[in-house]
């Protein structure tokens, strides 16, 4: 069963709002770790707040998104406020983890065209998981969403609410700070 | 659905049934794009008027007389009047701009993409407003209900009733020669004029009943003309067969 017919059955019999919980809960949980830092039951709060936004919304729903994309928007949405409301941002180095799960996220790098000459091997990727944190935002937003989130430009757009040509260009400009920084502390290590 | 839920879920669900939660019906959402988009539209609105009353002042104004103009009492009203429309026409568009980012898939247009569309749009108000005359309506509401603001059409009467200063207009009252040598002025005062020497605009239609602007120089009880302007209009009129017909069905100002 796709999600858009789990939402419709949601609408229909609210018990089946159980397998939308169950599909992302994991998911969400790593991105607002990723995204905040914020664990337990900081990040649970966010979590009962944004499944609740999403149930409540539900018939906002657009069917010509893809689900995952409006609930990552929720998600992101929540995290934002809730950031703002208490005013702290956990900027730990160790926010974006990168863990045995994640080994598609070297690949992901390895294969992008711009990011291949930086990252040659799986070690890089520490590196650079550091170097994203500490990127201004929305950079690191949108860094986090291609590189760790796996999305797509248009997916991107999706979630955080902005043209896929301002995403693009977010990237970009995000991936070239990348690289500079990384050469920097290539040169600074040797 | 008797599956092990995670704690998270639980305590989600228990939310949900304690508190008699329910999706939001579809009316609500219904409403709240139907709010935004009229926010967009009524931005937009606000931003072509805006601009409408900025041609409508622009398109009236004798920039060669700016110098002379900016001596007079009336110069702040105006420039009061012109900040007042400008900061509207510019917040219009932006708040165009905002409002439509807020619409449901208003995020998805590119900047320069969706900037060209509301600049177009609030031109394209801005010049139906100009030309129906709501600009005009909208300066004169606004003179009404705001304290120290000044209508175009009040100042511009203020400004072209001072002979003293060289600034006089009125309706052709006698025509002499293919000369104007009398007219009704604003005040309803009759003056006799001296335009023997006076530089006639291409844009003037000399007939009488005609609303016309004089500069010149008051001499004892005659006004001696250096030049003629029209009231208002290009001077479409000036080659029309029956000049008194056409002007009455285009430039009701001017007659």
């Amino acid at each position: 069963m796709t999600d858009e017919e789990v939402v419709k059955k949601v609408l229909l019999d609210h018990d089946f709002f159980i397998c939308i919980i169950e599909a992302y809960e994991f998911k969400l949980r790593k991105y607002i770790y990723r995204y905040s830092g914020l664990m337990n039951g900081e990040a649970d709060d966010i979590l009962q707040d944004a499944f609740l936004k999403v149930f409540r919304n539900l018939r906002d729903f657009d069917f010509d998104l893809k689900f995952q994309n409006w609930i990552y928007r929720i998600v992101r949405n929540t995290m934002v406020d809730s950031l703002r409301k208490n005013l702290k941002h956990n900027k730990d180095v160790s926010t974006i983890k990168v863990d045995d799960g994640d080994t598609n996220i070297y690949e992901l790098m390895a294969s992008d065209e711009d990011l291949s000459q930086v990252v040659t091997d799986k070690e890089m990727v520490h590196l650079v998981a550091k170097i994203v944190n500490d990127l201004e935002e929305p950079y690191r937003e949108v860094a986090i969403l291609r590189f760790w989130e796996e999305k797509d430009y248009s997916e991107i757009g999706d979630i955080i609410r902005s043209p896929v040509g301002t995403v693009g260009s977010l990237v970009s400009r995000a991936k070239k700070i990348i690289i500079k920084k990384v050469e920097e502390e290539e040169r600074h290590g040797n | 659905m008797e599956t092990k839920k995670s704690p998270l879920a639980e305590k989600i669900l228990k939310d949900i049934t304690e508190g008699s939660i329910r999706p939001r019906e579809r009316s609500y959402f219904i409403k709240k794009r139907i709010l935004t988009w009229m926010k967009v539209f009524l931005a937009c609105f606000l931003g072509g008027h805006s601009l409408g009353i900025l041609i409508y002042f622009f398109s009236d104004f004798d920039f060669n007389l700016l110098p002379l103009f900016l001596k007079t009492p009336e110069k702040k009203y105006l420039l009061l009047a012109i900040v007042i429309w400008f900061v509207f026409f510019i917040g219009g568009a932006i708040a165009t701009y905002h409002q439509y980012r807020k619409t449901n898939r208003g995020y998805k247009t590119e900047n320069l993409k969706l900037i060209f569309f509301i600049l177009i749009g609030v031109v394209l108000i801005g010049n139906l407003s100009y030309k129906g005359e709501f600009s005009k309506f909208f300066d004169e509401k606004f003179s009404e209900h705001i304290p120290y603001y000044q209508s175009w059409e009040s100042v511009k009467l203020s400004l072209w009733s001072r002979p003293e200063s060289g600034f006089l207009a009125g309706r052709i009252s006698e025509i002499s020669n293919g000369k104007v040598v009398s007219i009704t002025d604003l005040s309803g005062k009759k003056r006799t004029i001296d335009s023997g020497k006076a530089m006639v605009r291409n844009r003037v239609v000399l007939v009488k009943g005609v609303l016309i602007k004089l500069l010149g120089k008051l001499e004892g009880e005659v006004f001696i003309v250096k030049e003629v302007r029209p009231w208002k209009g290009r001077g479409r009129c000036r080659n029309a067969p029956d000049k008194e017909k056409c002007l009455r069905s285009s430039h009701k100002e001017n007659y």
